[in-house]
């Protein structure tokens, strides 16, 4: 097997601190972009209706 | 410009200069001139990642945008977070371990040397001239706002930028960038608060928010499934989410930041500190460009920003057209204001306001209209596109910035152009060296051989990308040229990358032709359908996936 072929693509179990793992880490983020999402199309929403009403 | 703001831009070069000189003593050899000594930390790659992706024209362009169109472009961004979180998971493993020098090295590890010379050939005809107009878009901006003849603007930041980059290599480039982003980070910082500071004293934030929102100019999330428009919630989740990884898990510009941590774990932390901060970054440089928009209810705004283009109508053939679009304008935004002043006045009475905004949107629309007819007639007097969107944020610098406040955001809009270049020729030139002189002209030779070629590659890359830069003009068409084939190729690579690590019987064969076939099909695509450029890189990484399943699955590769 080639060098580049036995990297290992699984989630490390490294502890980091306040994020705890890896796994939780990257949770975290899919988390933060949903909210990001939400958060701007509700932004938006409540802006559009002080500025149409 | 008064002699404050020339001051504090010539203690911006010269501290840049300064500085990446100083930093490059850290790092010697090869390693050191492409990868810093694989050993710098997590905090410093972000912010270069961050600057890196962070160009004058995202900088300045944006903010025109926005001004134009509302808050809607953020959403291209949506899925970088996403993305990120792939690449740490995905592609980071491999590049890490396998200790390349390029991504495209990768590539003849996991394939052969066909698959890696070609993605390096093409990397290389993609972005060579392309950078002349990393330089030469802004440099024009630049010598707008500066009173500078073009070429002089272009001969200044190409020669520092060459310069701190052929002497530092990468350390040099990486810690510059950081330098340049917390640059960046001020001036949109200082810009929010100077825009609040112009408004009118009796407009409070409040106001600013709700003269934005008669306007729908916050509306930032488009749910409309529509894929020939580029800025709906989905364009940016699937085509913004297949840009990204293409971005940041392919392109050697953004490969060779993260390549240089001192360890797995600062390579990942690095993209997920950009994956936290990238959106909100931009969120704020979108609403610099509402602000504008707000701020121009109660200052007259020219019709045309781009002083040259102005001048261009007000004395070309469209004369008289344009002299009526502007004394219309001039009564519209007379009218606006009036309205506008009222409707707060009224607005604090607790009255009911919907005539009162009823007006103030039609009379905003009257006024984009004026601006899009005028547009118009710089495209028919000057046969060409206006590019007329990058001079509002540099019009507003220029006519109602502070002294000192100018100088600064000179500083920053440079910043952006020169920690996009020094990217741009660090990973050429890394490409040039390892991915060709040393692979088929000189292997095996001495590290002063090699950090001597690449100190000459760094160098001719960025006389090529000046010269380009210098001769913008006359090579439109062979840029746009150069520009379509890097959009066809970028997601046909990552397609090739996605292969070389989901598809584990894929085979050379199967990766060098899905390669092909992906790129034709993009071509094809952009061709044939209406829809938006962003879905480009899609079409083209899965058309590589299943190209190079198919064509893996008839002949297993042999384990070297």
């Amino acid at each position: 097997m080639r060098e580049a072929d036995s990297a290992s693509v699984k989630t490390p179990s490294e502890k980091l601190g306040i994020f705890g793992s890896w796994r939780q880490l990257y949770l975290t983020v899919l988390v933060y972009t949903v909210v990001l999402i939400l958060l701007l199309h509700l932004l938006g929403s409540y802006l559009l209706s002080e500025g149409s009403c | 410009m008064t002699w404050i703001d020339w001051l504090i831009f010539g203690v911006y070069l010269a501290g840049v200069v300064l500085f990446g000189v100083v930093q490059s003593r850290k790092s010697s050899g090869i390693e050191g001139y492409f990868l810093g000594g694989r050993a710098l930390p997590w905090g410093t790659i972000g912010l270069s990642v961050m600057a890196t992706q962070a160009s004058a024209i995202t900088f300045i362009g944006t903010t025109g945008q926005a001004y134009d169109e509302g808050m809607e472009f953020i959403q291209i961004y949506l899925a970088q977070p996403l993305a990120l979180v792939v690449i740490c998971a995905l592609f980071l493993p491999f590049f890490y371990r396998a200790k390349v020098y390029t991504a495209y090295e990768f590539l003849e590890r996991r394939y052969d040397a066909k698959t890696r010379s070609l993605t390096s050939f093409l990397f290389l005809l993609s972005r060579g001239l392309a950078t002349g107009i990393v330089m030469y878009a802004p440099a024009v901006v630049l010598s707008t706002l500066m009173g500078w003849d073009e070429t002089i603007t272009i001969l200044v930041i190409g020669g520092i930028t060459i310069l701190y980059t052929v002497v530092g290599g990468i350390t040099a480039v990486v810690w510059t960038d950081v330098l340049q982003m917390i640059l960046m980070f001020a001036g949109i910082g200082v810009a929010l608060l100077v825009l609040f500071q112009e408004l009118p004293s009796e407009v409070g934030v409040g106001d600013v928010i709700y003269i934005g929102g008669i306007h729908q100019m916050w509306r930032s999330i488009d749910w409309s499934w529509d894929p020939t428009n580029t800025y709906t919630v989905w364009s940016g989740l699937i085509g913004g989410f297949f840009m990204a990884l293409a971005y940041f898990g392919c392109d050697q510009s953004q490969v060779q930041r993260y390549l240089t941590a001192r360890s797995l774990t600062h390579s990942r932390l690095a993209l997920i500190f950009n994956a936290f901060l990238k959106v909100p970054m931009q969120f704020l440089v979108l609403a610099i460009g509402v602000l504008l928009f707000v701020f121009y209810h109660f200052e007259r705004p020219p019709l045309v920003f781009n002083p040259a283009e102005a001048e261009a109508l007000r004395t070309g053939v469209q004369q008289e057209t344009y002299a009526q679009l502007e004394e219309d304008h001039q009564v519209l935004h007379s009218r606006r204001r009036s309205s506008t002043l009222d409707l707060l006045r009224v607005r604090s009475t607790g009255a009911d306001l919907s005539i009162q905004q009823a007006q103030i949107r039609e009379y905003d629309l009257e006024l984009a209209d004026l601006r899009k007819r005028s547009k118009e007639l710089v495209a028919l007097d000057r046969g060409r596109a206006s590019s007329d969107v990058n001079y509002v944020f540099p019009s507003y610098l220029l006519h109602y910035v502070p002294t000192g406040i100018l100088g600064l955001m000179i500083a920053v809009i440079f910043a952006a152009a020169m920690s996009s270049l020094d990217s741009e020729l660090t990973a050429l030139s890394s490409v040039t060296v390892i991915d060709f002189y040393q692979r088929y002209w000189a292997p095996g030779a001495s590290e002063r051989h090699y950090l001597l070629a690449a100190r000459l590659a760094t160098l001719f890359w960025g006389l090529l990308a000046t010269g380009a830069a210098l001769y913008a003009g006359q090579l439109g068409s062979l840029i746009v040229a150069v520009n379509l084939v890097g959009s066809y190729f970028y997601g046909s690579l990552l397609g090739v990358f996605l292969l070389a690590f989901l598809v584990k019987r894929s085979t050379a064969r199967g990766a060098f032709w899905g390669l092909i076939a992906g790129m034709l099909s993009v071509v094809s695509f952009s061709i044939l359908t209406e829809v938006s450029w962003l879905y480009y890189n899609v079409v083209g990484a899965l058309v590589v996936l299943m190209v190079g399943s198919v064509l893996g699955s008839e002949k297993h590769h042999e384990p070297a």
